[in-house]
This record gives structure tokens, sequence and C-alpha cells, in this order.
């Protein structure tokens, strides 16, 4: 499995002449050759373009545009609840507009804006040259992109989901909600929490393999800290919302009642599932803003950020105790007391990083001398914004004052202090901050600063009343209101406020159409900062890939950006002449490999329209339409990876200072590996939540659960189980008859034994969920008649789903042995579905163990 | 309506958490005024903090600029604060969830979409009596809510008493509290329950003991007989209407159960779940055009009356005292 | 990667490890009272709830003080034996900070079992 390891250099002492690992001047040719590489499709083809810079300003821009869209919604809102019993807007379309407007913020612009920044920032701050999978972001955003504006578009045809973003069942259940809106919601939201975690596994992988040589994690901008734990966050939390999704929508398509209570279904386990994603939701959208501000803040007091270490202690601190307060959503369900208590102490933990972090910014304003540019304006702004709303956040984690006010204004003033004041604020200082990088000229100082002041007198005036509407008893998501309850002038202020949030949002607009120009020419480090995001850059990101020393390179490495721009540090070229950069050990960030990255193509993008289009057009219930472009989509899936396993170009390559890597490595140190890995923990963890569901499901209707001798006879899980080892020993055994396949030696009859293996692990998968399947419904279990049988049918169908993609992936695996493109050393493809067939044969084994062995514990 | 002071909203608003009158109430009154002094301090020493490190000569911030202000502001501070407040709440809450007494009053109250069916559980020689959207209660008595939902999620919430608790499929909730004073307090469904959920509130009508059983025994009765030849007319109309399917009026053939029992509907303060004050207008508009006033409530609009029938049938149900 | 120096994985571990006994404690004080309350399992279960929970409390924030002492004494993967000073004083203290806040939240957590009557 290490065969390919190589011995990591560590060496600061191998240096070029100069000191540095290359010479310069370079050689005639080496630039042009390096542009060309690295360049941007022309015309229409241009939007095939993976390279981070351009991806991430799409995201980042489609992105805002959802936050243009959703405020108007809430501006229609604020209309209506101007003044009591007012008639702008019926009760169904406020529902809508509600529903639509929490949703389109958490999902459509909330967590894509923060990932988009990070697909364009970090790559640029960790000096790599693009993030380790660029057609995976293509495809995150182009998914996003075609999928956010379809649902956006349910609500020109009045079909958009109207029962609230948090879609509590069973108001969204068949019976209370027959039309397809709430299925809009499901389909629509599924999928782009799917190209979440694809933007969340590029960024792991990215912040841990490819950064600067020496970075080591001491020396790691918070930005990418905060990110790591954001796509941490994603990759624990996100499974729980999809899987509560997925349950639903089969709920409502097929009648697997799992939510419905006649039938031992429970309203609470979607609370549960949906809550264990949506508290760490606000992390994930809250951390990246943090460290945003973590990497301004040092710039605008020009000294570095005091107490680096508890900072980062911080963000990794809110990462775990994110995860232990999602019942503080659920306070007023009858929960007993002792329960909830627990939540309430995660809850007041949950407060103290956030108390750390801001008196580091805090600290290092003090420690430097504040520059009062619009940035460091929009930072202040967000001190004050987010102070009070951290404070409220303790008060609604006390279980007796959130009986009061959970679901009322208070809330919704909470909340908005808390997202508006610790993400759109440091969102705003961080577009102010970082369009000199994107653009020839930076936005408008003089401008900036009416855009702040409305923005932040618009913000309090609107929801600072909020708190009294909320405790004098005004419920949220109420179309209307009577007079006489003292509400009307506190509603009339906030719509007030509304609008003076819209004029500074058109004010930023104006500015950003009047000076916002993407060119590669841009403004630069007009602010003086440290990090490596400064460096002269171009498509092809620097020169030439530093060797730092310190968190602030570009302040404590005289000359950095000049040697930099003259390729005097590592990988100034492009050695086997298509797109490259570094991988370096997680932890102290030594070159292991030069990766080689693929470049544009149509596959991404078309995947991602049929991708989309297939959710779309099964909400709609199109079923062959969508089957097609189901089929389309893979198929350019498909395509998409045909060429992304390319094998070493050549032995090694010389990327300076004496330093020579290989080009192609397989097994733990490959970030191949590193993806699929973090990839299979996004399925363990939705696994993982699909076991609680059942348990669940058990504490709440044990009358559902069968005797012990209404499940199928103990000799039958034992054949499927025999099977799905079969076919684990199977792959075992094809990787290694792999192992002694030369490379290139592809037509050798040595081969086939790999072959024959692999092909006999396809039938036996199979033939493992077809044997589950069938004892299941032997016992004349259905799906239909209890939450017992749809939740162990779900284990079967997630089997079931395993068992396609694993035919898909080995059939793959075997097109490439015969086409050549796969042996000993050039195995990625295969080492992928490897991981990926060991773990759901695992996977397996374990559900056959609980649906057999659980009634018989408790049943007997 | 006369424009009421700020502070009045506050300190005696009908639907109000600041305006206690019950000690479930004033218990979580007390913690949010002491939570609101003590945050008010806490963000007021953080803004002179930031303040200070912008303003302050260079020379004079320097005891803010290292990392003891971080573990000292950011750790320690917050530590000490928070642990307090954990204890104090969690002694609160404990004394927020009481066990039933013998003298308990137990009342069943449903969650339909969108109104409120309660139901208060026989005592002593009276039967059980049901009634819709209004729940009298007698001062200086325990009183448990029994919640359920025949639908969707609801949530029982009357500010001025105690804290929400929600009404789930397939479970009963529990919510014990106690009236200091006469009074009407408003309450209202505080989760989303589908399309009227803005309409679905409720009073709450306290009253001394003795005058609650007054209400009680008064409640206890069958409709009273129409007075008049226009509410006898009002009668037939409506129960050749078939509004009986629905609705239920003891002491007529009318006994249905899908909608509120209007038994006693005139001696009720509002109609269509404190949504419009109860009087012989309010009665005949909700009849001829429900689903314009409330749309997506389950009562059909009934335009088939004329106008002169229409305030039979209005008057009849008003004079259900 | 493998061989006698702590993989990334145990590093990371290390690390987190007063979280991730804070994380292992809360959910087995949460999971037990929610099986206990739920499935109504008599009264002796109910009372037994309050000194379990006190046990693992101790046990729980014992472990982070051991995690803590661990890492004020320079022991431990990721710290013990790395070359670069900087980054052993960064480990260092990060894993004894995470420590310092596992055990606050394991006591946060373990507080409710004394002041709480069980399944009200």
């Amino acid at each position: 499995m290490t065969a390919t390891v190589h011995k990591t250099p560590r060496a600061e002492e191998r240096t070029g002449p100069a000191g540095l690992p290359n010479p310069a001047p370079r050689p005639e040719g080496e630039i042009e050759a390096l542009k060309h590489v690295w360049r941007a499709p022309k015309g229409l083809n241009f939007i095939t373009v993976v390279n981070n810079t351009y991806v991430g300003l799409f995201y980042v821009g489609t992105a805002f545009l959802f936050f243009i869209l959703a405020g108007i919604l809430a501006l229609i809102m604020r209309t209506q609840l101007a003044v009591p019993q007012a008639d702008i807007v019926s009760q169904g379309t406020y529902n809508q507009l509600f529903t639509m407007h929490g949703t389109m913020m958490m999902f459509l612009f909330a967590v894509p804006a923060v990932e988009a920044m990070g697909v364009y920032l970090l790559p640029n701050m960790q000096a790599a040259r693009d993030l380790p999978f660029p057609r995976l972001s293509a495809y995150a955003f182009w998914a996003y992109f075609f999928g956010g504006l379809a649902f956006f578009c349910s609500l020109l045809f009045q079909v958009a989901p109207d029962t609230g973003w948090f879609m509590y069942p069973p108001l969204t259940g068949t019976k209370y909600s027959p039309g397809i809106n709430a299925d809009f919601w499901l389909l629509g939201i599924g999928f782009i929490e799917i190209s979440a975690i694809a933007g969340a596994i590029e960024i792991i992988v990215g912040v841990l393999k490819t950064r600067a040589p020496g970075m080591s994690l001491d020396k790691l901008p918070v930005y990418a800290w905060a990110m790591l734990v954001f796509a941490a966050l994603i990759v624990f939390a996100f499974p729980a919302v999809i899987l509560c999704t997925l349950l639903l929508e089969i709920e409502r398509a097929f009648g697997w009642p799992f939510f419905i209570a006649e039938k031992g279904g429970s309203a609470m386990l979607w609370q549960h599932l949906f809550w264990f994603f949506g508290h760490p939701e606000v992390y994930i959208i809250f951390l990246p803003a943090a460290g945003m501000v973590s990497m301004m803040v040092p710039t605008i007091a020009q000294t570095p950020l005091v107490g680096y270490r508890l900072v980062v202690l911080a963000i990794v601190a809110t990462g775990f105790f994110s995860f232990g307060v999602w019942v503080h959503h659920m306070f007023a369900t009858g929960i007993p007391q002792l329960s909830l208590s627990f939540f309430s102490a995660a809850s007041m933990a949950v407060s103290v990083p956030s108390g750390i972090q801001v008196f580091a910014w805090i600290a290092t304003i003090a420690n430097g001398r504040l520059q009062l540019t619009t940035p460091a304006l929009f930072i202040l702004g967000f001190l004050f914004i987010f102070t009070l709303g951290g404070l409220t956040g303790v008060m609604v984690g006390m279980v007796p004052f959130d009986w009061q006010v959970h679901d009322t204004y208070f809330v919704v003033a909470h909340f908005h202090y808390v997202l508006i004041g610790g993400m759109v604020f440091p969102l705003f200082a961080a577009f102010y901050y970082w369009t000199p990088l994107a653009s020839r000229k930076p936005l408008s100082e003089k401008l900036g600063r009416w855009v702040f002041g409305l923005m932040f007198v618009g913000m309090n005036v609107t929801f600072f009343p909020m708190h009294l509407t909320g405790l004098i008893g005004m419920p949220r998501r109420v179309y209307t209101y009577p007079a006489g309850l003292g509400w009307d002038w506190l509603n009339m202020t906030s719509t007030i406020g509304a609008f003076m949030i819209a004029a500074g949002v058109a004010l930023f607009l104006f500015d950003l159409v009047r000076r916002f120009r993407i060119t590669e020419d841009n403004a630069g480090n007009i602010w003086n900062a440290g990090t490596l995001e400064w460096l002269p850059s171009g498509d092809y990101a620097n020169r030439s890939i530093p060797r730092v020393t310190s968190r602030e390179p570009l302040w404590d490495q005289p000359h950095l950006a000049a040697d930099v721009e003259a390729g005097r540090y590592y990988l100034p070229n492009a050695p086997t002449g298509g797109r490259e950069t570094i991988v370096t050990s997680p932890i102290t960030a030594e070159p292991q490999y030069v990766v080689q990255m693929p470049g544009p193509s149509w596959a991404t993008v078309l995947g991602a329209f049929f991708t989309a289009a297939f959710f779309i057009l099964l909400t709609v219930k199109l079923v062959i339409p969508a089957i097609v472009c189901a089929v389309i989509a893979v198929g350019m899936v498909i395509w998409w990876l045909w060429d992304t396993d390319p094998g070493p170009a050549q032995a090694t390559v010389d990327i300076g200072g004496g330093i020579r890597l290989p080009t192609y490595v397989t097994g733990p140190m490959s970030h191949s590996w590193w993806a699929m890995v973090v990839l299979l923990m996004v399925a363990g963890t939705l696994y993982a939540c699909l076991l609680f569901s059942y348990l669940f499901l058990w504490t709440v209707s044990p009358d559902v659960w069968p005797k012990p001798d209404a499940l199928p006879e103990l000799p039958w899980p034992l054949l499927p189980a025999v099977l799905y080892a079969a076919s684990s020993l199977a792959v075992v055994l094809a990787s290694r008859s792999l192992r002694r396949v030369p490379a290139g030696g592809a037509g050798a009859a040595g081969v086939w034994p790999m072959r024959i293996a692999l092909a006999a692990a396809i039938p036996l998968v199979v033939a493992a969920v077809a044997t589950d399947l069938a004892a299941q419904s032997g016992t004349g279990l259905q799906p239909t008649e209890s939450a017992y049988g749809a939740v162990v049918y779900m284990f079967v169908s997630l089997q079931g789903f395993y068992a396609v993609v694993l035919v898909l992936m080995g059939v793959f695996t075997l097109a490439r042995s015969l086409a050549g493109k796969l042996d000993g050393v050039r195995r990625g493809t295969f080492d992928n579905t490897m991981l990926l067939w060991h773990f759901a044969v695992v996977q397996g084994l374990v559900g056959l163990a609980v649906t057999a062995l659980f009634p018989r514990l408790v049943g007997g | 309506m006369a424009r009421s002071s700020i502070i009045d909203d506050v300190f005696s608003g009908l639907q109000s958490a600041l305006a206690p009158a019950g000690p479930n109430a004033s218990g979580i009154a007390e913690l949010s005024w002491i939570m609101f002094a003590a945050a008010a301090v806490i963000f007021v020493v953080v803004m002179v903090f930031l303040a200070a490190a912008i303003l302050l000569p260079p020379g004079r911030r320097g005891w803010l600029s290292g990392q003891g202000v971080v573990i000292a502001g950011g750790i320690v501070f917050p530590v000490v604060v928070l642990t307090a407040l954990l204890v104090y709440g969690l002694a609160l809450a404990r004394t927020l969830v009481r066990e039933d007494t013998p003298d308990t009053l137990r009342i069943h109250v449903i969650g339909e979409q969108f109104w409120w069916r309660v139901r208060y559980e026989r005592e002593g020689e009276g039967d059980e009596i049901v009634t819709a959207n209004e729940i009298h209660v007698p001062t200086g008595r325990p009183i448990r809510f029994l919640l359920t939902t025949r639908d969707v999620i609801h949530s029982f919430w009357i500010p001025s008493l105690a804290g929400k608790l929600d009404m789930i499929p397939g479970q009963t909730n529990g919510l014990t509290l106690a009236v200091e004073r006469p009074g009407v307090y408003r309450g209202q469904c505080a989760e989303f329950c589908g399309g009227a959920h803005a309409l679905m509130a409720f009073d709450v009508v306290a009253h001394a003991p003795a005058d609650f059983a007054a209400w009680r025994e008064a409640q206890l009765r069958r409709a009273v007989e129409p007075a008049t030849p226009l509410l006898a007319r009002g009668r037939e109309l409506f129960l050749a209407a078939g509004c009986g399917a629905c609705h239920a009026v003891r002491g007529t053939p009318a006994t249905g159960s899908i909608g509120p029992d209007l038994t006693h509907v005139g001696s009720r303060r509002s109609i269509a779940a404190g949504s419009f004050p109860n009087n012989q207008g309010t009665l005949a508009g909700w009849i001829a055009d429900s689903q314009h006033l409330k749309p997506s409530n389950r009562m059909p609009s009934f335009p088939v009356f004329s106008g002169e029938d229409l305030r039979a049938v209005a008057a009849y149900l008003e004079s259900l005292k | 990667m493998r061989g006698a120096r702590p993989g990334f994985l145990t590093k990371m571990l290390f690390l987190n490890a007063g979280l991730v006994l804070w994380a292992a404690h809360f959910g087995f004080v949460y999971g037990l009272t929610g099986v206990v309350c739920a499935r109504g399992l008599g009264t002796a279960w109910p009372a037994a709830v309050p000194f379990v929970v006190a046990f693992a409390t101790v046990v729980a924030a014992g472990l982070s003080l051991v995690v803590l002492f661990a890492a004020v004494l320079g022991r431990g993967p990721g710290i013990a034996g790395e070359p670069d000073p900087a980054l052993r004083v960064f480990w260092r203290s990060v894993t004894g900070g995470v420590a310092v806040f596992g055990f606050v939240a394991i006591v946060w957590s373990g507080l409710p079992a004394v002041l709480i009557r069980p399944c009200a």
C-alpha cells in the first residue's frame, strides 16, 4: 500500500544559488508555457473554466444574487407586516415567502457564499495553483447554479414550498401538504446539499494537502483553520439533513411512514435529524466569516493576530460544541427536563469560543493602529451586532427563557443578529477587502461609508425592536396580526429599517457595477496585508510556490513577492506539460509529490446541468425524462473521470532546491485517497443517522417492533453476510493481483486474475443485497405498514443504492483495465473502488446484525 | 383604538411575557430581567474595551493588547458568569415543572388546524365540558393542561401565564400552571401549523373560584331554547343547512364533532379562534364568507343564505350564551 | 505514514482529545437519559440516572485532566518528538486548551444531574 511513498525531503538547507530554490532569470518561454497551460478557455467555452479564481467568482456572484433575491422576499414580507391586518400579499403567498426567504438565505446564500469564498481564497492563501479537484468545484458550482435557479423559479409559479424552512412533518406529509411545494424543497435542497458536500471534501483535502511548503499547521492562516473546521462540520452535519429529506421524500412518494405517529413513526425523528444538522449549520456559516475577520483585523491594525493559538482553539471547540446543541431548538417539545439541561449546558459552552475570538480581535486592534477603512467599519459593525446576538444566544440557551421566546420575534431578532452580524457584515468587509485581488479598481471608500452606515443603522432599526415584539407576544411566521397588542409601531419601525438595509445593499451594487472589473492585472496589495493571497498572481496563480517561515510571510520575508514573481521559488514551470501543484504533508507541509490536475471540460457543466434537471423533473413527476437526464449525467461524470487518473507523467520532476518529486502517487499519501476517506466519513455519518433513526423509532414505538418469531429465521441473514464477505474478499484478491501488474503491462496475461476477481465481486455484492431483501419480504413485512417496516427497508434500500454505485465503479474500473489505464502503479481508480467496496460491505454487515439481532435482544 | 404607551404594551399587554400573572411566567420574567441587565452590562463593557482599543493613545492601551486579556475576557469571565447562570437556570427550571396535586384542575386542549378544542375532565357530579378557543380557569389553583393534536404540530402559548409547550402527534405533553389574578390573557399558536397559522389564537379567562364555579355550572347546561321567532328560524336554518354535521349544539340534533362545539358559542369573547370579536355581524360575515376571512380553514363559506336568513342564524348563535 | 512515528490521525485525535471526551460523555449521558425516560423503565432506572451521570462525569473530567497534564508535561502524540519547536509549542497549547474546554463542558453537562429530577 505504501510502495510509492517517497522519503519526503525536509530541507531548508537545500536551496538554489541565491539562497532560494531556483535561479533567476528563468529560461525563455517558461512563463508563456505556464500561462498557456493555465489559460482560461475563450468564447462560449469560457463557462467550462475550472480555475478556482474564476469558479470562485462565479460562485460568490451567484450566492450574492440569491442574497438579493431572498432579500427582496424579505422586503415584501416587511411591507405586509408594516401595519396590522394589511392585505399586500395573501396568506398563501406569505407562507411561500417566508419559507423561501429562510431556505434561500440558508442554503442558496449563506453556505454557498462562504464555500465560494473558500474556493476563491484558499488556494491563493496557501500558494497552491488551484484546489486539488478543480473539476469537482466546477461541478459543485454549476449544480448549485442550475438547481438554485430552478428552485427559485418555483416561486414564480406559486408552487414554492410553504411550510417553513424547517419543514416539520406531519405538516409536510402528503396528508397536509398534497401539492408539489414540499417536494421542491426536499429534492431541490437535498440536491444542493450534495453540492455543499462536494465542496467540503475539496476544501478539507485542499487545506490539508496543498499548502505552501513550510506552512505547518502552526503557521496555517486562521481562515484556513476555519475552513477546515467548516468543512468538517459539513461532513458530519449535512448527512443528517440529507437523510431526513430522503426519508420524508420517500414517505411522500411511496407511503413509508417514518414520521406518521399512527403507524409508529415520529414527528420528533425529523426534528432530531434536522436540528442535528440545523444547529451546526449556524456555525458552518459563522466560522468561515470569523476566519475572514481574523485575516482582515491584523491587516487593518497592521500587526499580527493576538492569541493565534487561542483563536484556533476557539474554532476547533466551536466545531465540537456545535454538535451538542441541536435540542435547543426543541426545548418546547416536552422532552424530559434533564435531557434539555444537557443541551442547555452545551449552549453555554458554545458561547465561550466566540468570546475568545472577540477579545482576540479587540486585543489585536489595541496592539496595532486601526485604519478606519470600509472593511474596518464593517468589522466594527460586526463586533457590535454579533456581541449582542451572542448575548441573546446565551439567553435562549436557558431552557425556561426559551419556553417564552421560542418561535417568537425575539428569536427572529436573535438569529438575524447572529447571522447578519456574524456572517453578512464580515462578508461585506471581505468584499471590500479582497476586491483588489480580483478587480482592477478597488471599491469606493467614500460610498463604502454610506453602504456601511445604511446597513448598520438599518440592521439595528429592523431587528432590535423585534426582541421586544417577541417578548410582548408576537409569534413568527404570521402573515398578519391584530391591532391593539402593542405590536404595530414595533413592526412599522422594523419595516423602515429593512428598507434602509435595502438602500445600503443597492448602493453597494451600484458601486460594484461601476468599479468591479475582473482582470488579471489587479489592484494588488493596497492594504499592505501579510498573507500569501496578496502575492502577484495570474491564471496560473503564483509564478513560483514559496517556502514560508511565518504566518505573515509578506511582512516577515522581505523580497518574497519579488522572488516569487521572478520564479526563484518552487515549481516555476509546468514540467509535466499540464496543470500541476505541489502536494504537501498534512501537518508539516513538506512537499510530497506534484499532482497533475485536469483542465476545463464540458463534462462538469453538462453533468451538473443534467443532475439538476434530473432532480427538478423528478419533483414535477416527469419520471421518464428525469431518468434520461440521470443517465446522461452519469455518462458525463464518467467522461469527466476517464482522464483524471493520469498515471505518472515521468518518474520525478525537479521543483527546485534539489527536490525531486514523483508526479503520481497512490495509497494513503495521495489526495485522491484522502478525498475518498472523507467521502466515506460522509457516508458513515449518514449511516449512523439511519441507525439512530432505527433506535429512536424503537424508543418511541416499541409496539411496532416485531416479536423474534416474526423476523427472518436466523440462518437467513447469514447468507447475505457470507455473500458480502465474499465480495470483499474478491476485491482484496483483485488488489493483490493488481499489484503484480507491471506499469504499462496491461496487455499481458498477468492482468486477468485481477479482472476475474473484480468481475466476480460484482455479482456477489448484488446477490448479498438481493438475498437480504428476499429474507425481509419473505416474512411478509411491508415498508408501508409501519415505521419498523419502513426503516428496515430503508437499510436494504441504502445497500441497494451502494450496490448500484459499486456495479458502476466496478465496471468503470474493469473498463480502465481493458483500456490499458490500470496497472500496479496507476491504480488510483481501483483504490477508490476498493475503499468504497469495503465500506459498503462493513455497513451491510452492521445493518444485517442490527436488523437480525436487535429485535431479538429487546423482544425476547 | 387609543394609542397605548410603550410601557403599557410591555407591562400590561394582553399577550406579553413581561406582564406575568402567574408563578411560571413571573419566574421566567425575573430570569429575563436578570439576563437583560447582565447582558447590557457585558455588552457595554465589551464595547468600551473596543473603543479603548481604537481611541486610547497607543501608550495607554498596552493592557488591552496581550493574550492575558483574551484569556481573562474570553475564558475566565464567561466561565464564571455562565456557571452561575446555569445553576440559577437549572434551579428555576426545577420549580417550573410540578407534579399533579389532588386539587389540580385538568383541562385537555387539542390543537386542530386552526383552532383549539378544549375539554374539561369531569369533576365530582359534573359531566365533562367541551368548548373551543376560550379557556376559563379559576385563580389560585394548579391547572394542568394536557396537550395533544389532531393533525399537525401546534404550540400552546399564553405568554402572561407560562412558557409554550408543543402539541405533537402521538404524545401528550403536560403543562401545569397557576393564575394569580382574574383577568383575560391572550394565547396564540406558536408553531407554524399551515395556512391560517396566524389566525389561531385563544383567550384564557381567569375567574375567582366562585365565579369559575358559576361559569362551569352554566357550561354544563344544554343550549338555551330560542326565545323569539327569529331565533327559532335561525335554529331551523342552522339545522337545515347541515351545520350539525360538523358542529354540536347540545340539546339539538346537531352533534357533529369536526368543528367547535357551539352549545355556548354566544358566551365567548371571540370567534374563529380569537380572530374576530363575537357579535351578530361578525358571526354572519363568518358564515357567509369564512374562506375569505380565514383562508384554508376547514369550514366552507355558506353564500347560500339570503341576508335575512343569515341574520337569523347569526342571531341564533349569538343567543347561545 | 506508518511506522514508529504516530500518524496524522493519532496526532489529530490527541489534539482534540479533550473535546472528544466531552462528545463521548455527552452522547452517553443524553442517550442514557433518553432511553431510560422514553421507555419508562420502572422507577429503579430513573433513580439510578443521577448516579450514573455523576460517575461518567467524574471519569470523563478526570481523563480530560490527564490529557491536560500530558500536554503540560510535553508528552503525547504530536508533541513529544516533534523536531520543530514552534509546531511543538502549538500542538502542546492547543491540546491543553482543548482539554481545559473539555473539562469545563463535561462538568457543565454533569451539573444538571445533581439539580434536576430525571424524566420529569
